[in-house]
């Protein structure tokens, strides 16, 4: 059987497909606003023409390949290709300022390899009984995961905690914005018809980080653009090093990137930020973290590729979709007559087999077209910034226009540009923003579904027991330093 | 760079002939992000549209505020054919009695091109109950009064308002939670965190088939083809009659041998027989009709809704 599914895959028809879908993930990934659940959607009508092993195939790759290409432009010019990298994009383009833009573009992306190794081999080994411990999760749980990430960004990401909050209570606002909130009410929707269909994430986030950038490298027309870059002559040998060094936290990103890509509600987006924030509370080195500092990408980077492949646990098991990209590929699986369910580990074995090699070879794939990405992408640092700065301008407006195909979305783009702007020349950070837009819906869905189902008993909310130790879990992160503190003081009065 | 530009593009590329009547790729228009079941109709009919037209025909997902945004689109777009709406009838013909204020009407705004499937809402049963049926659901509320809660994929969706009207028909007391979509419903239907939910037929069928969840009743007037042996709510005693349908539509003012075209070959893409096993596959049955006779469900059902959502106090805003 195992042969057959290797030769299924090592079909030259199907070995082309592959390449031209890293090429085109590649491509998708590293414009910005151009995510990897688009690149599934645009493949979806490619795919009707194939047979189910490459069709599958060209989707794992693509999506592959355009989580890590996000790496890219967020690292190089602070635009985050997708949302899975916008928890690292500060400290990346610290790194790139600082003339170390290839290590962390290395490191991206061979603890993204890694990261996505190890999710493919949990989804090889553990599928089934891993979809069955993710269908514990509900609501109250989730409830109490988002809170956790919520905390975790502000209260260990950033140095200043309160500006911290006061960005991400802007983020939650814009999130509540249209009609799409539990009770279908439109909320500041103003009879707008775009205004009720919501504030989409990708081009407010374009906005805050690339057009924010844009405009204070235009204030400061005299600063110098020269950012020097060290170079690498084997990105491999760096990375060996670093893998050595940074071995735990390289494990803890894979394993919680991978837990969290299983449950059906969540995905690499929120993996990254709780990798990030947990590797800088753990660091030995913590003081670091934002100054352009490789351990912090390591984690999240590995975290967010192994969500990826986390993500068909659920999907293949049950159909149940674990991200966005799945939610495309079950439909897919549908067409291709590989529907989804506890059996397609039997009647499929075949084709099962061939997709999990799939995994394996994308991420294998993306060593040598990743680097030759990076060095390529790399010039871009060396052009003039007054040729730069329009042609970001640009790609900007089209990544803003295409998520929606709407001039709405260039209007917010342009909008939340200003507002990022006024917000780091006044000292508040822009990520929290950007996480309170990710999970606010999710963070208020669930709050009220948990609250009706408890019937407004908020105590329900603790008595299950995952449910209990996430609270615990997000408690501690609140109350840490008040205790802290008092024990300090405790002791010094004695 | 240059090598990517030219593989993306080899890629994408689609075969197109010129073509008479509609000379411009033609965008299908749906209000779901892409992997619903609207999304997955849709996408099986451009597939098969396309060679008809001679003309690409790309699914353009515009999600957010109940269709609204995708509604506004297609209404304010050309209107010469390149533009068309794929829908469920839910947020033409019942939504706009649950607001006080719509900023649409479908019938002025918008020109009927072809009803394609019609849908049934089912009834399904996770194992949290471990009822089988009906009247053993029934009995199981009937002893936890405090775990009476049904799943839909959303306020507003035709779900809620299947339970809205099952609780005031059959009396029983039974409160909503609204989901975002039916994948996260179905995980804790799944998954025994809630008894029951209510959504299209095409969302539960595979869970059904494979006995994951238990599909009890639907709220059609007779018996989806796909679900032959499932009893319907009027079979079990409960007086129902709700389905809806999924039709394409054009921005008003398009012109009628246009109109006609496309409903010509969009009747001819759902009566294609393998395309009629892949629907009833999918939880639909083809219901193929065109311009004049889709026009014509919509005001009728426009109107058999207004007193239902009313009586059903199904108010939103």
């Amino acid at each position: 059987m195992l042969f057959e599914a290797l030769a299924l895959v090592f079909d030259p028809y199907v070995l082309w497909v592959i390449l031209a879908s890293a090429a085109f993930g590649l491509f998708v990934g590293a414009v910005p606003g151009l995510t990897a659940t688009m690149a599934t959607a645009l493949l979806v009508p490619v795919t009707f023409f194939m047979e189910p092993v490459p069709a599958i195939a060209s989707i794992v790759t693509a999506t592959a390949m355009a989580i890590f290409a996000g790496d890219i432009p967020s690292c190089l010019l602070r635009m985050p290709g997708t949302p899975a990298s916008a928890a690292y994009t500060d400290e990346a383009y610290a790194m790139t300022k600082k003339g170390q833009g290839e290590l962390a573009l290395g490191a991206g992306l061979v603890f993204s390899v890694i990261g996505g190794l190890f999710g493919t081999a949990v989804l090889i080994m553990a599928a089934p009984a891993l979809a069955e411990v993710a269908l514990k999760f509900s609501s109250f749980e989730y409830f109490w995961l988002v809170t956790l990430g919520l905390l975790c960004a502000v209260f260990i990401a950033f140095a200043n905690p309160l500006k911290g909050i006061v960005s991400l209570l802007l983020g939650l606002l814009i999130a509540s914005v249209g009609l799409d909130n539990p009770a279908g009410f439109p909320r500041f929707t103003f009879g707008n018809a775009e205004l009720a269909g919501g504030l989409t994430l990708i081009p407010i986030m374009i906005g805050m980080f690339a057009v924010s950038e844009i405009i204070r490298s235009v204030s400061r027309i005299d600063a110098p653009w020269e950012m020097a870059q060290a170079q690498i002559g084997n990105v491999f040998r760096g990375m060996w090093g670093l893998t050595k060094r940074y071995k735990l936290p390289v494990l803890r990103g894979s394993v919680l990137g991978t837990a969290i890509g299983v449950l059906p509600g969540a995905g690499a987006d929120i993996a990254a930020w709780m990798s990030y924030a947990l590797s800088k509370k753990f660091s030995k080195e913590p003081e670091k973290f934002g100054t352009g500092h490789v351990e912090g990408i390591i984690e999240a980077g590995a975290s967010n590729n192994s969500a990826l492949a986390g993500a068909w646990v659920p999907a293949l098991v049950f159909g149940i979709p674990g991200d966005s990209i799945t939610a495309i590929v079950i439909g897919v699986l549908y067409i291709k007559g590989l529907n989804p369910g506890p059996s397609i580990f039997m009647e499929n074995a075949v084709a099962i087999y061939a997709i999990f090699m799939v995994f394996i070879l994308a991420n294998l794939l993306m060593l040598p077209l990743g680097i030759a990405a990076i060095k390529s992408a790399k010039q871009l640092l060396r052009a003039p910034r007054d040729v730069l700065m329009p042609v970001i301008l640009l790609f900007c407006i089209v990544g803003s226009f295409a998520i929606n195909n709407s001039i709405f979305g260039v209007v917010l783009m342009l909008v939340f540009g200003v507002i990022a702007y006024l917000m780091e020349e006044n000292g508040f950070p822009v990520a929290p923003a950007i996480l309170g837009m990710v999970l606010g819906a999710m963070l208020e869905e669930h709050f009220i579904r948990a609250m009706i189902r408890a019937d407004g008993n908020f105590l329900v909310f603790f008595e299950r027991p995952i449910a209990a130790g996430l609270a615990i879990a997000a408690s501690a992160i609140v109350f840490w330093p008040v205790g802290a503190w008092l024990w300090r003081r405790s002791r010094s009065v004695y | 760079m240059l090598r990517l530009a030219i593989l993306v593009i080899a890629f994408a590329a689609l075969p197109a002939v010129a073509q008479e009547k509609i000379g411009k790729p033609v965008r299908l228009v749906i209000g779901f992000a892409p992997g619903g079941s609207v999304d997955l109709v849709a996408r099986i009919v451009a597939e098969r549209l396309a060679p008809r037209l001679g003309q690409p025909v790309l699914v353009e997902n515009r999600p957010g505020g109940f269709v609204r945004v995708a509604i506004d689109a297609v209404r304010s777009a050309a209107p010469d054919g390149t533009t068309l709406l794929l829908t469920s009838s839910t947020p033409l013909v019942v939504t706009p009695h649950a607001y006080a204020k719509m900023p649409y009407d479908a019938q002025r705004d918008l020109v009927s091109v072809a009803r394609l499937v019609n849908g049934q809402q089912g009834f399904a049963l996770g194992p949290m109950s471990g009822a089988r049926s009906w009247p053993e659901y029934v009995a199981w509320l009937k002893a936890n009064p405090d775990k009476a809660f049904f799943a839909s994929s959303g306020v507003g969706s035709m779900g809620h308002l299947v339970g809205v009207v099952l609780a005031n028909t059959s009396g029983l007391r039974i409160e909503h939670v609204a989901y975002k979509g039916s994948g996260q419903y179905n995980a804790e239907l799944l998954g025994g965190q809630v008894s029951a939910g209510i959504s299209g037929i095409a969302d539960a069928s595979e869970f059904h088939r494979t006995g994951k969840l238990r599909i009890v009743a639907t709220s059609g007037a007779e018996r989806s083809r796909a679900l032959p042996d499932v009893p319907t709510f009027k079979e079990l005693g409960v007086p129902m009659d709700l389905s809806l349908w999924y039709g394409v539509f054009a921005p008003a003012g398009t012109p009628s041998a246009i109109v006609e075209l496309l409903g010509r070959e969009l009747v001819a893409v759902v009566g294609a027989p393998d395309l009629t096993e892949r629907f009833i596959n999918l939880g639909l049955d083809p219901a193929a009709a065109g311009p004049k006779a889709t026009a014509e469900t919509l005001a009728s059902d426009y109107a058999r809704w207004r007193p239902i959502v009313q009586q059903a106090g199904f108010k939103l805003d």
